[in-house]
């Protein structure tokens, strides 16, 4: 839907008033959550408390607040509340297909009519005036599962491009869109991806031209004011959206999120932040324990996306060293103790960072990976809520529970970084939004406690089975024994015979080892399969081997 | 206010900020971390290489010779020297040593080669890309090679900006930038630019230009630009000092730094040297023409295939070459490519060096570099040149390594044989004095097969008999 | 069952007849066929050195060499005062005459359509006339085993001599082995580190095993069809692996990985195929089994860099690994025409800087692949009845600043009309200005 200029100032004067009444007060109640254990962040731990909500905001928050007569209560004991989480790193509800490389209009243009006085369509990537608050569309079967997880606000921008745009703050509403985005202009989002297509298509041309560009915007700058200031016998300076998108950042009025997550990525961004004074602020840092020296003085948006060990710089140094031989496996896990603990060794840096979930499903999960690896749990809560609102500028706003701020919470059954804590309601803008139990545990592979899962399948007899492996094909025949959900038996090949052990049924799946001898070691292979009537489908897992399939009839 | 100041003096800031002088840091100050890091060798601050034949690439050899390191740089040369007390002493008896291995073509290091979305991409940077941590720079080490130059690719006719490194194995990326080295500048003519011997992309204009006459036209075209830009810059340092005279004239306008022209006009201004990737006599000739007719010297032509049919033109136009010693065949341009290559245009008084272009070349250098002598029948020093001082020479750092001199870096190998015999290897290198690659402590094949067969049996992960 | 048939007279001929068609192009019709090798070292490599020795040729053949060698009258001396006089070297794996310009597809007839193409004979393709046949030869490289690349099944390698007017008098064996490859994991081993685990390995392994049931139902296929007495309909691919699936010929494996070669030893088993490893740069992970089934491995090219997690001088010092567990190597360069096949010599060169014993990587590019290919009996070393495959250095063939003196292959004294050696003297001929 094309917005009008007029419309689309209406817009973004609404989202400078965080206060604005007609469409918040329409659906939001006013609410008195009491007997809760309140989680401020800023001001402690109240045990037991309540919480006044009105008109979207926070007006009361203590332990002992008088319930006014109009108030739904919501009794919450035995519950947590806590702010509501933040995500600074998001692409929600921006289109996902790329508008065409080049400039001009096209495809991405929509309408006919339209089209002949539509604006150049922007450069996938390059283009700095984007508002993405103003592309932002967003269903509530987009935002619910995020919101289900504690986040009520996220901070959207553009994953890929080098001149990404403006990032918008969006509250996670059903109902959310550029009407009740909270802050629709957080920072300039600057990456190194390419273009396809023209210049720059490769991270050395990204680069160069992140330096032209800003090059450009101080003369551009430069010359705006020369002829604000006296235009009398001056060429005006020439009509740029982009660049006159880059002049506030390059006057350091407009912060700077670059994307930035391994070593070297940090040190050319803050290279580039140095060259132009750029308020500049890392997003990703996910490899910050490598260059604790370039972060320090900023502030950071820290990615729990961790990385895999082989992609981390400094890997192939470990080939440098005299290590022991096979040594990937206990390497990987050392490296994995350093990638976990990056959050840790930053805050001990001191460094002030927020946690961003850098694309990761897995958001809370790692969180709680990098409290186990030594991130004090109060800073992990912190760069959860305040840190992060202090970063996208709404510190004062968000981020934690006092009087005046937006009410945003999330009620859980325990505090919120725990492993078993479990969300039950999220408040965006005052709004209630209820969140199910999780489904009881589906029965089959990995299958939970209790509750009538499947019955196990019958695996007694012998069975003619067929392996394929990298070393080439071998018959086996195997002969169980049930028990139960457990069993146990023989294989026999031209390889000789091994008992199985840890045979375990649950439902159709079924899962054994054995030890076999082979090319002078032993070695101890896992098997998985399923189990359909007298079939049997699966793989093993051969250790150093590789890894096989097999098919397996059942003998009548 | 503030930024019209910083357009006042516009050839000083460019070059300034293009240049980006950079000291070296070699203050280790990341600390050494188990699993991701390299252990870092002490500082060259007293060495001693006893009783060795040194090679020294610029005058001779030296049997039973000394070499004293003082904080990185080479102190003394020569035989009955005594050792300073305190000094780390590396052995040398029975062993060779030679300068460091100088690569003047290599795209190690880096993560991004080619920006081919333009014929002229003069302000890509190569040390905005750098890596330090790819295994082949490891390798190379072990294979004797100190500095690299690390160029941009041949996608189109005036590349990027290269860099010139150390391979300090293990510092953090800025540690690597070699300082003092001038900056430099790929260019590249021939089959790769053309684009030809790749399809092309359906419904994609193909890039001007597509023919070797199209590369000069090009050329020409994007010279003739810098001088005017190069002018438009003049007249506005003219109009500031007017103006600083009478203030009543208008305030001038600055013209629009443009970073690739920057570039182009070092190349004029002979700051920035250029090293130019070519292969036929005919497209070589073209470039030295162009660069004499605008005033500056081609400081390397790079691979120069053909060069031998014209390398009295090279020797007078006072540019290198830097070649391979004896690949040929794998293009057209590559056809008429002879092993003899290297040794006739000495002959003819160029001043050669011999390149990798390749991760897998570059462990093996000084086998290369020893074909010159078997193709063409050049001195052994000369072949020793090749790899070291003539590269260095055509890299601008000639003054700095490259030979076994007093006052240069302390940039050696240490070979257990000739490095040109059939059966020698690199045992150490030093670079500054400090020993990145020691084979005693290197994790090689042999001492992988020892530690399987002390390991207890159970689960091997790359088991098998040994 | 298809058989061949050779004429007798065609025997004679392969065995190097002593006639004027064995030379290359541009050979006078009345070259002397008789040269002696006067006062030269002599470097047998089957035997002791002999210094102040001289070496007869004559109709093709080594007649005589040793100390005290009489100079046949009419024969054409060569002085070979300060000289070394070496088998000519054999390449044990390369693309020789199957390519010419690299960038040029035109030229290039090294890799076919499709994954099983046993009945491909590479022979035909070799073209007598590439540039790089006398380019490779003026090093001493005088034999090379050609064959084309990528698939399961190549087809057959051609083991030929580096000089003669058609393919077919080139040829020592034309039909010297089959090639064949063996399903591997993308990206070799090593790297699937943290979080490359199940999921990426899962699908890579299961295509592999697809690959390799491909493989042995192929080959089943074959062998049950070649079993058979007159087939109908009659199939080509299946019949042109009847002589390796009987034994007759060896079959090469280009393979890399300790995978791969315990998967190629699986299958010989179980097919029972004569194996040569070829590649093979985590061989020696598998020495002493190798050295114990007495499979020979060809080694190289060396200069390649180690896989994934190998120590650095890893494929360096494969080779010295192998020949210390008493594995027979030899050696490929795996040239695919950028001039590398005549560095064979370099190569293993490497190889003894990095743990080979000298006098075997010398071995390596002469006697050994003889014996590996099954033409000792004819080069490989300089003994009497040999064919003359030599040359003559003045110094150590694996020392880089060695320059050849004379090339002989079958007897012929091949002329320096290499495109190399002609340019540097056109060029070096240009008068200064």
């Amino acid at each position: 839907m094309r917005l009008t200029p007029a419309v689309r100032a209406l817009w973004l004067a609404s989202a400078l008033l965080p206060h604005a009444t007609a469409p918040l007060t329409a659906q939001s109640d006013t609410w008195a959550l009491t007997n809760a254990r309140i989680q401020t962040v800023t001001r402690g731990v109240i045990e037991k408390g309540t919480i006044l909500i009105r008109k979207g905001l926070i007006e009361a928050v203590g332990p002992s607040v008088p319930v006014p007569a109009d108030a739904r209560v919501l009794d919450l004991a035995g519950k947590t509340v806590t702010p509501g989480l933040f995500d600074l790193t998001s692409s929600l509800g921006l289109p996902t297909a790329p508008t065409p490389g080049t400039g001009g209009v096209g495809a991405g243009a929509p309408g006919g009519g339209a089209a002949q006085q539509a604006p150049a369509a922007p450069r996938q990537g390059m283009s700095p005036e984007r508002r993405i608050a103003t592309e932002i569309r967003l269903t509530a079967t987009d935002v619910k599962p995020i919101r289900d997880a504690g986040i009520t606000a996220v901070l959207v921008s553009p994953s890929r491009g080098l001149f990404r745009g403006m990032s918008a703050l969006v509250p996670l509403r059903d109902d959310a869109d550029a009407g009740t985005v909270i802050k629709s202009a957080v920072a300039e989002h600057i990456g190194y991806q390419g273009v396809q297509g023209d210049y720059p298509q490769t991270l050395i041309g990204v680069i160069a031209y992140q330096r032209q560009a800003f090059y450009d915007a101080q003369r551009q700058g430069m010359l705006q004011d020369r002829y604000r200031s006296n235009p009398r016998g001056m060429e005006r300076p020439e009509n740029d959206p982009g660049l006159e998108a880059l002049v506030p950042v390059v006057r350091g009025q407009v912060p700077a999120f670059i994307e930035a997550s391994s070593e070297n990525e940090i040190r050319r961004a803050v290279r580039l932040a140095r060259e132009f004074n750029l308020k500049m602020t890392i997003v990703g840092a996910t490899e910050g324990w490598e260059a604790l020296d370039a972060l320090a003085g900023r502030p950071a948006v820290v990615s729990v996306n961790f990385p895999a060990p082989t992609a981390v710089t400094g890997w192939s140094y470990r080939l440098s060293q005299r290590r022991t031989p096979g040594d990937s496996a206990s390497s990987a896990r050392e490296a994995q103790k350093l990638i976990e603990g990056n959050a840790a060794a930053l805050n001990k840096a001191g460094v002030k960072f927020a946690l961003a979930s850098g694309g990761s499903r897995d958001f809370l999960p790692n969180v709680r990976k990098a409290v186990a690896a030594g991130l004090p749990a109060p800073v992990a809560l912190e760069a959860l809520t305040i840190r992060a609102a202090e970063i996208a500028g709404v510190g004062e706003m968000l981020g934690s529970i006092e009087a005046g701020k937006i009410a945003n919470l999330v009620v859980s059954n325990t505090d919120i970084l725990a492993d078993s804590a479990r969300v039950s309601a999220v408040f965006v803008d005052g709004i209630r939004y209820e969140v199910a139990p999780p489904p009881p545990a589906r029965t089959g592979s990995g299958g939970g406690p209790g509750g009538g899962g499947a019955p196990a399948a019958q695996v007694a007899g012998a069975w003619a089975m067929a392996l394929t492996s990298p070393q080439g094909p071998l018959d086996i025949t195997v002969m169980l024994v049930q028990n139960g959900a457990s069993f146990n038996g023989t294989m026999t090949s031209q390889l000789g015979s091994q008992e199985i052990s840890d045979g375990q049924i649950t439902g159709r799946n079924v899962t054994w080892t054995s030890t076999v001898q082979f090319g002078g070691q032993s070695i101890t292979l896992n098997y998985r399969g399923e189990v359909d009537g007298n079939r049997m489908t699966g793989s093993a897992d051969l250790g150093s081997f590789g890894s096989a399939t097999f098919t397996a009839e059942r003998k009548p | 206010m503030m930024r019209t100041a910083l357009f006042a003096l516009p050839l000083a800031a460019g070059v300034l900020a293009a240049q980006t002088p950079v000291q070296a840091d070699t203050s280790d100050r990341r600390p050494a971390m188990p699993v991701l890091k390299v252990d870092i060798p002490p500082a060259g601050t007293l060495v001693a290489i006893t009783n060795a034949t040194i090679l020294t690439a610029s005058h001779g050899t030296i049997e039973n010779g000394t070499v004293i390191i003082r904080n990185g740089k080479i102190a003394s040369v020569g035989t009955g020297l005594a050792v300073p007390a305190g000094a780390q002493v590396i052995d040398g008896k029975g062993k060779f040593i030679m300068p460091g291995i100088i690569d003047a073509h290599s795209h190690s290091a880096a993560e991004s080669i080619n920006e081919g979305s333009r014929s002229n991409t003069a302000m890509v940077r190569i040390e905005d890309v750098l890596r330090e941590d790819a295994i082949g720079l490891y390798r190379s080490l072990a294979g004797g090679v100190t500095t690299l130059n690390v160029l941009h690719g041949s996608a189109n006719t005036v590349g990027g900006q290269n860099a010139v490194v150390k391979l300090r194995w293990g510092l953090p990326v800025d540690s690597l930038l070699f300082a003092g080295a001038p900056p430099g500048i790929k260019f590249a003519l021939g089959e790769n630019v053309r684009q030809t011997n790749v399809p092309q992309t359906p419904g994609r204009t193909p890039r001007y230009p597509r023919t070797r006459m199209g590369q000069e036209e090009l050329l020409r075209e994007v010279f003739t630009r810098a001088r005017e830009y190069q002018a438009e810059w003049k007249a506005y340092a003219d109009a500031t000092t007017q103006r600083r005279k009478d203030a009543k004239l208008a305030e001038p306008i600055p013209p629009r730094r443009d970073l690739q022209l920057d570039a182009m006009v070092e190349i004029l201004e002979g700051k920035r040297l250029v090293h130019a990737h070519s292969y036929r006599s005919d497209e070589i000739l073209m470039l030295l023409k162009v660069a004499k007719d605008f005033n500056f010297r081609i400081a390397s032509l790079q691979h120069v295939l053909e060069g031998y049919k014209i390398a009295d033109e090279i020797a007078a136009a006072g540019s290198g070459a830097s070649t391979f010693a004896d690949n040929w065949a794998y293009k057209l341009e590559a056809f008429d490519a002879i092993p003899f290559n290297a040794a006739l245009m000495a002959e003819r008084g160029v001043k050669v060096s011999i390149n990798s272009d390749s991760d897998e070349r570059a462990r093996r250098l000084y086998q290369e570099a020893a074909k010159a002598m078997k193709y063409g029948g050049a001195s052994e020093e000369e072949a020793i040149r090749m790899i070291t001082l003539n590269a260095a020479w055509q890299l601008g750092v000639d003054k700095l390594t490259g030979s076994i001199d007093v006052g240069k870096d302390a940039d050696i190998a240490i070979f257990n044989g000739h490095p040109f015999a059939p059966a020698s290897r690199v045992e150490m290198t030093l670079i500054d004095g400090r020993v990145f690659f020691d084979r005693n402590k290197a994790p090689t094949l042999d001492a992988l097969i020892e530690a399987i067969k002390r390991r207890p049996r159970a689960n091997t992960t790359s088991g098998g008999d040994r | 069952m298809i058989r061949r048939i050779i004429p007798a007279g065609l025997v004679t001929l392969a065995l190097g007849a002593p006639l004027a068609a064995q030379a290359p192009s541009a050979q006078p019709p009345n070259r002397p066929s008789a040269y002696a090798i006067t006062n030269t070292t002599i470097v047998p490599v089957v035997g002791a050195r002999v210094v102040n020795g001289t070496v007869v040729i004559r109709n093709g053949r080594i007649e005589a060499a040793g100390a005290g060698v009489a100079t046949p009258a009419g024969a054409t001396v060569i002085d070979g005062r300060g000289l070394f006089v070496y088998p000519g070297l054999i390449d044990s794996g390369d693309r020789m005459g199957l390519t010419e310009i690299g960038s040029v597809p035109g030229g290039q007839d090294t890799q076919e359509l499709g994954q099983y193409n046993p009945q491909n004979d590479v022979i035909t393709a070799v073209n007598p006339s590439s540039v790089h046949i006398p380019v490779t030869r003026a090093n001493g490289v005088t034999s090379a085993i050609t064959s084309a690349q990528g698939g399961m099944i190549q087809g057959t390698a051609a083991l030929i001599d580096l000089a003669g007017w058609t393919p077919d008098e080139m040829a020592a064996k034309s039909r010297v082995a089959m090639v064949m490859s063996y399903p591997r994991i993308g990206g070799g081993g090593g790297r699937g580190g943290f979080r490359g685990g199940q999921g990426q390995g899962g699908d890579a392994a299961a295509t592999q095993n697809r690959q390799v049931q491909e493989l042995y139902d192929y080959l089943r296929n074959a062998k049950a069809y070649n079993d058979r007495a007159n087939p109908v309909p009659q199939n080509l691919a299946f019949a042109a692996l009847g002589p390796a699936l009987r034994g007759e010929v060896p079959v090469i494996f280009d393979v890399q990985t300790e995978g791969q070669i315990r998967g190629v030893l699986a299958l010989a088993d179980t097919f029972k195929l004569k194996v040569v490893l070829r590649g093979a740069t985590q061989a020696w992970m598998l020495a002493d089994t190798l050295a114990a089934r007495k499979i020979p491995v060809v080694v190289g090219p060396l200069t390649a860099v180690p896989d994934g997690d190998a120590p650095y001088d890893a494929v360096y010092a494969n080779p010295g690994v192998l020949a210390k567990a008493g594995v027979q190597i030899a050696f490929q360069t795996n040239d695919g025409g950028e001039g590398d096949a005549r560095n064979l010599p370099y190569n293993a060169a490497l190889a003894t800087a990095y743990g080979l014993d000298p006098e075997e990587a010398l071995r390596a590019v002469t006697i050994n692949p003889a014996r590996i290919w099954g033409v000792a009996d004819r080069i490989g070393s300089i003994e009497p009845g040999k064919v003359a495959n030599l040359f003559v250095t003045n110094g150590d063939p694996l020392d880089v600043r060695t320059q050849v003196k004379h090339v002989f292959i079958r007897g012929q004294l091949m002329q320096w009309d290499d495109r190399h050696t002609q340019e540097y003297q056109k060029w070096r001929a240009r008068p200064r200005p």
